[in-house]
């Protein structure tokens, strides 16, 4: 009974942890069993990737005679696995909310927690797999037979594994369970989700820029007693070690155990109840515009959705800042002043590849579901509403983006001229951009989703994310190089008058398109 | 037989439930009438142990709710408040997790299924995402699903809410039908007339307190009044509305 439980609660945790992929699944006719199955050759398909990807570059070093080498890719495969396994775990436990829902129905509540934690191993064990083949790979390197390397290899992996896995477990339900977090839940789950998704970014970033100098750097203490583990199996040390690993993981499912899974459902059973709230200060005479404008704000406080715009947006921006300063040397302080308009172009092409599809604002009319046709039934100027809604948004990523910008400015040395310039190019483009996404939302209007994810995959969905961050970033690339080609063959007075002219005649062209749009749209 | 003994449940200083004491003989259509915040849902919910109750003991055929949890719940099929519950599941997909947790024969599971599939008009729906249903749609989905493991005590929160006029008639029918059989229906409501045709018994509770339980026959002869609604407004309802709607015809909202 247990176990026919247990995978049939299996079974709905993938469901749960693939939105998108059950999504496409079942638009292709697959259900039930076709379904599971091809959930799981997901996960087989991503582990095959990872495993030959990573396999091959494994392979190429000696991990038995390089010690630091050895600790250095088990020290940054662990944060990814860190990151990854803290963003799954407070999906599946706390963002799904689902808890509550198995409350009423006779299910052992050990399988319950047996299957989510089986669908969250499942979901990062291709990130841990060149964890494996790095310790199957130095135990066949330290000179043991084949088959009694790969033994090691794998039994020091499983300790690892479960290692790892309750640490994070232990981490994020212990978080969770204070009362900081349960008073900021939804900034907070954003910001666990956001700290280990950048905490992965840096750490491939680190693997990319460092791999040549990993074997001068000195070995990470702690870990350096894994590979003896693999070296020397038998030795006093690695039976130590083994141990001690051992023994950390029944303490930690002890911890488990007695404290924080029990106190599980109490805290997912107390959803519902009243919670004294500080009193609000009263608004009165705020005026129609505050109001919605304070509700709009209340929209924007959706983790998922913050995390998932933050992922498709920034982060790219983020990567490709990081590791431009990571290369060292990156400096913009040689353009003088007179390549202004070319770096406004260059702001312009940054909105662009920031404020696209997966933006905040391709989404924030569909956001309001039923709420939008009820706004819709007042006796209230919609259009207005709906430009209130465009201006509130393009203000909060105006801010961001001015942030970004002279950030990126003084980072890159550039002179004041130079980030003004910038700082105008991607407040334009943001504008110029954000019209054409608001418009987008409004031409595929859906207000019967479930998951937010449905919104960013309306029309082309991703592809069209990576199209136009492609496509922006070769044509602008293109075209902020002939500009500063001209610029430094022609006088500035002649060039920047010229592309001037080009920019506002392009601009103005795109701006009066939008505004002919809206103006002609008939609602009231 | 359930039994609910000296039964308390605080929320901060609310105190949503004060002391409830009842007994609901099997094979009976039992109802639980009073206004949002009675306690009707708390006293459910606390059945169906999605609720720690602060104070008091439930029993169940004689098992302590406390001690026997997983085995009373399986003798309960609970048709919740909100239907919006396991959205990313198809209704095929929400019935074989049903089917799993009750340990349902798949021969009986399947006989139910497709019977209670038809009656409830979702033969095109059931390979359909719940999140994708309407309100009505929902409500069809999770009754079906309380139903297939054929329970003892079958557990309906608001129930009728959302559903058109013919399923809602067929609820009816399926809550009658269920009680024939000797097996018990709890249910709440807010359509007293439903309450009225349906209950053998009902408990009419007012902020947490009983304030009758008995059968509905019995309360009809004893209390005067034409129908259930008009006796329920005198023991549960405020006074003087007549005056308060006389004084809201005379309000200028735009003053």
């Amino acid at each position: 009974m247990f176990s026919s439980q247990l995978w049939q609660l299996i079974k709905v945790q993938l469901l749960y942890v693939n939105p998108q992929n059950t999504k496409k699944a079942r638009d292709n006719g697959k259900t039930g069993r076709q379904l599971f199955q091809a959930l799981i050759q997901q996960y087989i398909i991503v582990g095959v990737i990872f495993t030959v990807m990573f396999g091959f570059l494994l392979l190429t070093i000696n991990f038995a005679h390089h010690p630091a080498m050895f600790t250095s890719m088990v020290g940054l495969f662990s944060i990814i696995g860190l990151s990854q396994s803290v963003n799954t775990i407070n999906n599946v436990f706390f963002e799904s909310k689902d808890l509550k829902d198995y409350l009423p129905l006779p299910f052992n509540q050990w399988a319950i927690y047996l299957a989510k934690f089986s669908v969250i191993a499942m979901t990062i064990l291709p990130t841990a797999l060149p964890v494996w083949l790095l310790f199957m790979i130095t135990g066949v390197q330290s000179g043991h037979p084949i088959p009694f390397g790969f033994t090691v290899g794998t039994l020091l992996f499983v300790v690892y594994y479960i290692l790892l896995f309750l640490v994070c477990t232990i981490v994020v339900f212990s978080f969770a369970q204070t009362k900081f977090f349960q008073r900021h839940e939804k900034m907070m789950t954003f910001v666990l989700n956001v700290v280990s998704m950048l905490a992965m970014g840096v750490a491939i970033l680190v693997i990319n820029t460092t791999n040549d100098q990993l074997g001068m750097a000195g070995a990470i203490p702690g870990l350096l007693q894994m590979q003896q583990i693999l070296i020397n199996p038998l030795g006093k040390t690695s039976l130590i070690t083994m141990a001690v690993m051992v023994i950390g993981i029944i303490c930690l499912i002890l911890v488990m155990q007695k404290w924080l899974l029990p106190r599980m459902l109490v805290i997912d059973a107390s959803a519902g109840k009243p919670v004294r709230r500080k009193p609000r200060r009263p608004h009165h005479n705020g005026g129609m515009d505050r109001q919605f404008i304070r509700y709009n704000l209340g929209l924007l406080k959706n983790p998922t959705l913050l995390t998932q715009s933050f992922s498709m947006t920034m982060f790219p921006l983020f990567f490709i800042f990081v590791s431009l300063f990571l290369n060292g040397g990156f400096s913009l302080a040689n353009l003088t002043a007179k390549y202004a308009g070319a770096m406004f172009v260059a702001g312009v092409g940054v909105s662009f590849m920031t404020i696209n599809t997966g933006s905040v604002i391709s989404v924030f009319i569909s956001l309001e579901r039923e709420n939008l046709s009820f706004i819709r039934s007042l006796p209230i100027d919609f259009k207005h509403y709906l430009s209130l809604k465009f201006k509130l948004i393009v203000g909060i990523q105006t801010i961001v983006l001015i942030i970004l910008a002279v950030v990126f400015g003084i980072f890159a040395k550039m002179v004041w001229l130079n980030i003004i310039g910038l700082v105008l190019g991607v407040v334009w483009g943001n504008i110029l951009s954000s019209a054409f996404c608001f418009t987008r939302d409004w031409q595929l209007l859906d207000l019967n989703w479930t998951n937010v994810t449905q919104l960013f995959n309306r029309g082309s969905g991703n592809f069209m994310i990576g199209i136009i961050m492609l496509g922006v970033l070769v044509a602008g690339g293109i075209v902020v190089g002939i500009y500063m080609g001209l610029l430094s063959s022609y006088p500035a007075l002649i060039i920047n008058p010229i592309a001037t002219v080009l920019v506002v005649v392009a601009s103005g062209l795109a701006v009066r398109h939008y505004l002919n749009y809206w103006r002609n749209m008939k609602i009231n | 037989m359930i039994q609910f003994d000296h039964l308390r449940k605080t929320y901060g200083n609310t105190e949503a439930l004060k002391d409830l004491s009842l007994k609901i003989p099997d094979g009976e259509i039992f109802g639980f009438l009073g206004h949002n915040g009675a306690g009707k849902s708390t006293t459910l919910k606390s059945l169906v142990s999605i609720i720690e109750p602060t104070a008091g003991t439930i029993q169940v055929d004689g098992l302590s709710l406390e001690e026997q949890r997983l085995a009373i719940k399986r003798k309960i099929g609970y048709v919740p408040d909100s239907p919006d519950i396991f959205l990313e599941l198809t209704a095929n997909d929400y019935w074989d997790l049903l089917s799993s947790a009750y340990q349902i024969p798949k021969e009986s599971r399947e006989q139910r299924q497709t019977k209670l599939v038809n009656l409830f008009d979702m033969q095109d729906h059931v390979d359909q995402p719940i999140g994708e249903f309407s309100h009505g749609m929902r409500q069809k989905t999770i009754i079906i699903g309380a139903l297939l493991p054929d329970p003892d005590i079958w557990v309906l929160d608001e129930p009728m809410t959302g559903l058109d006029p013919q399923a809602a008639y067929d609820l009816k029918q399926l809550m009658k039908a269920h009680a024939a059989k000797g097996k018990t229906v709890i249910f709440s409501t807010h359509v007293l007339a439903t309450a009225q045709e349906l209950c053998d018994e009902l408990a009419i509770l007012r902020h947490g307190e009983l304030i009758y339980n008995g059968s509905v026959k019995q309360l009809l002869a004893t209390v005067p009044g034409d129908n259930l609604e008009t006796i329920y407004l005198k023991m549960a309802g405020r006074s003087g509305d007549d005056q308060v709607i006389g004084s809201l015809e005379g309000d200028d909202p735009h003053v």
